[in-house]
């Protein structure tokens, strides 16, 4: 069984083992030498004459057999051409099937060089309580409008006024913001989240006359007596 | 002298102002230097229910809202 797996892998295993059919040959005319230097024992070094004798005999067969191994590698190394995967020469039949392969540009043959815009309907107010393009699960997604919901009320609320009695009372600015504001997505359905606690700093303006003379009516003060 | 002002501070802290809640609540102080005690009473006025600057206020509050839903 070792022997057909031998053969039938020698042509990859050439370098290391021996031919078979040689062996047999050397094992003919060894006999001798093989006895000798078992007799002997491996302790002791073989006797000079036999040596030297055997090796005029060896040289050309080793020279042959080195000549032959040349061929078979030639052989062998045409024969794995293309299978070797850190270098593989293309075909012109393959090269045929895969075409041209020069790397083409994105978008056209555009000569300029900017990138392409974002189309304006995925910036648009109105995607912002949907799902992203990308979410078709319909996953939780969330968006912060804090700095929008902050700056929204700033525009709604600055700039209110109400006349109280001889003055007016209008709203300077909103400071100390504590809270937030979010639309999370969740199951394709938007939630419009907010808390907040802010202070709307008015600045009233009183006329100094009034504000040092007049004697409220006691009606207006709702019970306090101020005089 | 007719016209001249003095600039008094007033501050009308909204609180909990969210979804949950239907309405939120006005804590209305003043800071240095304040106003009189006369005129103290007179935002007093306009700011406590249905007072008319809270009513502007809320009717903001509630325009944010709207705004806030239609995104």
């Amino acid at each position: 069984m070792v022997g057909g797996a031998q053969k039938s892998d020698w042509r990859f295993h050439k370098r290391i083992c021996k031919k078979p059919e040689k062996k047999k040959k050397k094992d003919a005319k060894k006999p001798a030498t093989a006895s000798s230097s078992e007799g002997s024992g491996s302790a002791s070094a073989p006797a000079p004459a036999p040596a030297s004798s055997s090796k005029p005999k060896r040289k050309p067969a080793a020279a042959t057999s080195q000549a032959e191994l040349d061929a078979e590698d030639e052989e062998i190394v045409k024969s794995l051409k293309g299978y070797r995967y850190f270098h593989r020469d293309v075909s012109e039949h393959e090269a045929k099937i895969i075409g041209d392969i020069t790397p083409e540009r994105v978008g056209g043959n555009d000569s300029d060089d900017d990138p392409m815009p974002i189309a304006a309907a995925t910036a648009t107010p109105q995607s912002l309580a949907t799902n992203s393009a990308w979410n078709t699960a319909k996953t939780w997604e969330e968006r912060d409008m804090t700095t929008w919901a902050k700056s929204h009320l700033e525009s709604l609320l600055v700039g209110v006024s109400q006349d109280v009695t001889d003055s007016l009372a209008e709203i300077k600015e909103l400071a100390d913001w504590d809270g937030d504001a979010s639309i999370p997505v969740i199951r394709g359905r938007p939630r419009f989240l907010y808390d907040f606690t802010f202070n709307v700093r008015t600045l009233p303006s009183f006329p100094r006359r009034h504000a040092s003379h007049t004697l409220p009516s006691p009606s207006f003060l709702w019970g306090r007596c101020c005089m | 002298m007719p016209g001249s002002s003095s600039a008094k501070k007033a501050t009308v802290k909204v609180i909990e102002f969210s979804q949950d809640e239907d309405e939120p609540r006005f804590e209305l102080s003043f800071q240095s230097p304040k106003p009189s005690a006369v005129h103290q009473a007179a935002l007093r006025s306009v700011i406590e229910a249905q007072g008319p600057l809270r009513v502007k206020i809320l009717a903001a509050l509630q325009q944010f809202v709207n705004d806030y839903k239609a995104k």
